[in-house]
């Protein structure tokens, strides 16, 4: 319940609310997540929404839930200061995922997983939250170092390949995480230029 | 005179001798031997010859053949296993890989293309035929011993060698699943399967009873084998996943990604967070 200033704000964390709800939903109504999922051939066909829509959609309850975990407690931790931000966040990361995947990724035929808005609201909270200073900062800054560990590993190992699910093996895909945390970066460092902060404490 | 006596002497003793090695003939064991080997098919007549293998570079999802190790007599060699066996066995190890998505096609390749000692050239050519980048190589080994009890002895009244079941089987099987990489020539992993079956037969209806005896413990060895594939395959989705050095593994198109974080760095994150929860707290109330 932190502001840019460091007092507390009231209010809901609506905008994490609603995509997790949004999540939970596309598991539970049959047929759902067919509609929104990235599909390259549906997109190349004309549903550009699916570019965006994509990351709501999981392939199993297992892989969806600690996804959401992540993104509910990141999410709502960060939408108390800066719920504007993290629309922001959450729209350019899945836009921009989108993109990258038809662009530059032609083998992959589908994807679902909400890991990339996870990992671009984890880096994203953890920069806020790291100039505060004291043995917060090192915590903070832990977080970042084991994300760019977890990454660097799934990079350098493939080790992802195999990762499974109750359903059906799962194919990681490293990129939807970086390209999380670079407009995590990016968000952050843009909006540390437009409006340096007097206190230190970005805003 | 004299000497048609000793005749008559002699007439015994020979009807016991000729008795005592029938008997022997009948206690004595057989043995049946019927066996294809993957070692026999690969590596024919390089006893001294070390292959090393390449790296393995899997291409997800990875197409497999497969096929029975041919006997090594020759090319013509009669298979112990008939065709019906031999494809309800091939459908129940595809049937265990299909479980896995990176899997991709499987084939199953007639006997007559694989020839006897035929090695990897044959696999390359197996390779280019359909198109497969990893061959699953069934062979077998089956030992049946036969030996008589002492119910045997009723063979003498003629009638029970017919009822009386004298025989006893004793059938031992392994079918072995050998999976290789055809371009590395490095095999990735195998599973046994094995069985034992017991059993008795008339003298008549030996081989008859020998035959099921062979079919079942095929079966029961096939049985065995899937468990153990299935147990095999799960083990070397985490050897790949553990041992990058040794697997070179890239994904080929339309395959499904997805976004994982994994429990992992979540249980991290969220410990973390509360560890920050709480000095934010301790420090608002300072």
């Amino acid at each position: 319940m932190v502001d840019a200033g460091g007092a507390l704000k009231p209010g809901l964390p609506v905008v994490t609310a609603l995509v997790a709800a949004a999540s939970l939903a596309l598991l539970l109504l049959p047929g759902a997540a067919e509609l929104l999922v990235y599909d390259r051939s549906r997109v190349l066909a004309g549903e550009a929404w699916r570019l965006v829509t994509g990351h709501a959609v999981h392939l199993s309850w297992s892989h969806a839930a600690w996804n959401l975990v992540l993104f509910s407690v990141a999410g709502a931790w960060l939408e108390r200061s800066h719920r504007r931000r993290l629309s922001w966040l959450i729209g350019l990361t899945a836009l921009a995922r989108g993109l990258y995947f038809l662009a530059f990724m032609p083998d992959m035929a589908r994807y679902g997983g909400l890991s990339g808005v996870a990992s671009a609201t984890v880096v994203c909270l953890s920069l806020h939250e790291m100039p505060r200073g004291g043995p917060v900062r090192t915590v903070w800054l832990t977080v970042l170092l084991l994300f760019a560990a977890k990454v660097g590993y799934e990079i350098l190992a493939g080790a992802a390949v195999f990762a499974t699910s109750d359903a059906a093996p799962l194919n990681v895909v490293p990129a939807a995480h970086i390209i999380g945390a670079a407009v995590a970066v990016g968000l952050f460092a843009a909006v540390r230029r437009r409006r340096p902060a007097a206190d230190g404490v970005p805003r | 005179m004299r000497r048609k006596n000793w005749i008559w002497r002699i007439v015994p003793l020979v009807v016991l001798l000729v008795a005592a090695s029938s008997c022997a003939g009948l206690v004595e064991g057989r043995k049946t031997h019927r066996a294809s080997s993957v070692v026999d098919f690969l590596y024919p007549e390089k006893a001294n010859v070390i292959e090393t293998p390449a790296i393995p570079h899997l291409k997800l999802p990875m197409n497999v053949g497969i096929a029975f190790v041919p006997p090594a007599s020759n090319r013509y060699a009669k298979y112990d296993l008939d065709a019906d066996q031999q494809i309800a066995l091939m459908e129940r190890v595809a049937a265990d890989f299909r479980r896995h998505e990176f899997i991709g096609n499987i084939e199953f390749i007639p006997s007559a293309y694989l020839r006897p000692g035929g090695s990897f050239d044959n696999l390359d050519q197996i390779r280019t035929m359909y198109g497969v980048d990893v061959m699953a190589l069934l062979s077998y080994d089956q030992v049946q011993y036969t030996d008589e009890g002492l119910l045997s002895l009723t063979y003498w009244t003629i009638i029970g060698a017919y009822i009386v079941p004298g025989e006893k089987n004793d059938t031992s099987t392994m079918v072995d699943a050998a999976v290789y990489d055809i371009a590395s020539r490095k095999m990735l992993f195998r599973a046994p399967g094995l069985s034992q079956v017991k059993g008795s037969a008339t003298f008549v209806n030996q081989s008859e009873e020998l035959r099921r005896d062979s079919r079942k413990g095929f079966a029961l060895a096939a049985d065995d084998l899937v468990v153990n594939l299935t147990a095999e395959l799960d083990r070397f989705k985490t050897k790949v996943k553990e041992r990058p050095e040794d697997f070179q593994v890239t994904r080929g198109p339309g395959y499904t990604g997805s976004g994982d974080l994994g429990a992992g760095f979540a249980a991290l994150f969220l410990a973390l967070a509360m560890r920050a929860a709480w000095h934010g707290r301790r420090r608002r109330r300072a």
